[in-house]
């Protein structure tokens, strides 16, 4: 096997694995609320949202023209940086994971690529005022937006209709949940499953085994597409229930209004050039959806902390990218130990994740994701648990 | 350093209208929905309830295909 190949292997199959890890972070933007709210079981939820990922990304295959729409020079970008710098975003998606915090995969996988390249190539490499253009200033604008929106959105609701929370309005509320939360994972399909199909195709195009200017082949769409549905199957359990239960206190209106919200604002930031990420849209609905019901309960700690998270993000991906970069830039052993460590990172994050798992048998149970049992307020535990 | 203030200015400005309205004609469609089906006896009054009812969800439905069409890249 050639030096090429094996790094373009490399690429290949860590970038799926970065497609699964967005699958499954990104699920809860789609059917969080839904799965709170009681208008879809869990494994529906997931169930529906990972058909409707795969579907989304058959239907668009167009190929990005750059990895990173200009936030890093795609000139000097070699596939050694570009796995680098997916191996970051992996394990920042993980650690957030780990905690139930919702983040941009997106942010994830361009602070992993800018930690590369600026390890790689230096700072020329980097086009630091579109980080503040395409990332920070969107990253402000996105919970505002879809808070705002989905926050007047939920007070109409109420101020019409004082029984909104009750039955049989809430009934027809939680029907109306199942199409806003398909809608939002049909456009997350779309969007998400065609990224890493782009940077597939762009490695392999970089390293001569497609022709320049060529679409997706076929076996990357079909892993790609799979990859990122069977990630939306698992679940992401943990994150699920931040986004449904750990914010908010969701009502079937209020699950309704954040979901419209976030489907109208992805609609929008995709046609009329303003990218905003998903997972901030998702979060700003729902925290909205909590402001715009009198006496909802919307717990602030939790929205700061995801704030902070937000915040940490791209840097956090750069730092592991970037050292990732250093290590896997010394040849093909270090590409070895680079992905090595991927691994025994990526299962010691699995193992602490099992001390206190969350599935989808007790994602409605407790609002707060621990890491050990036994923290946070204290869980209402089943009957078959305690016996 | 290019921000591009009007697109986002476009999009937040048809993200609040649009999420506002979308919700708006669903629950006024709700509204009448649970007026029909509180209402005791099928009078005219429950049935012509339960007529605007489905209209309002259906041209909340009717917005969702266009959302369709707007999210399938092979229709444009």
């Amino acid at each position: 096997m050639t030096t090429t190949l094996f790094v373009v292997t490399l690429v290949v199959v860590t970038a799926l694995v970065f497609d699964f890890t967005n699958g499954f972070h990104d699920s809860a933007n789609a059917m969080a609320t839904s799965v709170a709210t009681g208008a879809l079981r869990p494994r529906v939820a997931v169930l529906l949202a990972a058909v409707l990922n795969v579907i989304g990304a058959f239907l668009s295959t167009e190929v990005a023209k750059t990895i990173s729409g200009g936030i890093v020079n795609d000139a000097v970008v070699t596939p050694t940086m570009i796995f680098a710098g997916l191996v970051g975003a992996i394990l920042w998606n993980l650690t957030t994971w780990l905690f139930g915090m919702p983040s941009s995969s997106s942010h994830a996988l361009f602070g992993g690529l800018i930690g590369a390249v600026l390890v790689g190539a230096g700072t020329a490499g980097v086009n630091f005022s579109v980080i503040v253009s395409k990332i920070v200033l969107p990253a402000l604008m996105a919970p505002l937006v879809a808070g705002l929106a989905a926050g007047l959105a939920t007070f109409l609701v109420y101020k019409w209709l004082h029984r909104a929370d009750q039955e049989p309005a809430a009934g027809w509320f939680r029907r109306g949940q199942t199409v806003s939360g398909s809608m939002i994972a049909l456009a997350h399909g779309t969007s998400d499953g065609q990224k890493t199909m782009g940077v597939i195709t762009l490695v392999l195009i970089t390293a001569g085994y497609q022709e320049s200017g060529t679409g997706p082949q076929f076996w990357v769409i079909v892993t790609a597409g799979l990859a990122i549905g069977l990630g939306t199957y698992s679940g992401g359990w943990r994150i699920m229930r931040t986004m449904g239960k750990g914010i908010v206190e969701i009502k079937s209106p209020q699950g309704l209004a954040a979901e419209t919200t976030s489907a109208a604002a992805i609609l929008a930031s995709s046609h009329m050039g303003f990218g905003l990420s998903t997972t901030q849209v998702c979060a700003g609905s729902i925290l909205g959806s909590g402001v715009g019901r009198k006496l909802a309960d919307v717990r602030w700690g939790t929205a700061r902390r995801m704030v902070y998270g937000w915040l940490l993000t791209l840097p956090a991906a750069a730092l592991a990218g970037g050292a990732s970069a250093a290590i896997a830039g010394t040849g093909t052993l270090g590409l070895v130990i680079v992905f090595a460590g991927l691994v025994a990172g990526s299962a010691a994050i699995y193992a602490i994740s099992r001390r206190a798992p969350v599935s989808a048998d007790n994602v409605n149970d407790a609002r707060d994701v621990v890491i050990n049992p036994g923290e946070g307020e204290s869980t209402p535990r089943s009957p078959e648990v305690i016996g | 350093m290019k921000i591009d203030w009007s697109s986002l200015a476009l999009v937040a400005v048809t993200t609040v209208v649009a999420a506002v309205s979308i919700v708006g004609i669903f629950a006024l469609g709700v509204a009448a929905l649970t007026h029909a089906q509180t209402t005791t006896g099928a009078g005219r009054s429950a049935g012509l309830a339960r007529v605007a009812g489905f209209a309002c969800l259906g041209v909340a439905g009717l917005i969702a295909l266009y959302g369709i069409y707007l999210i399938v890249p092979i229709f444009h």
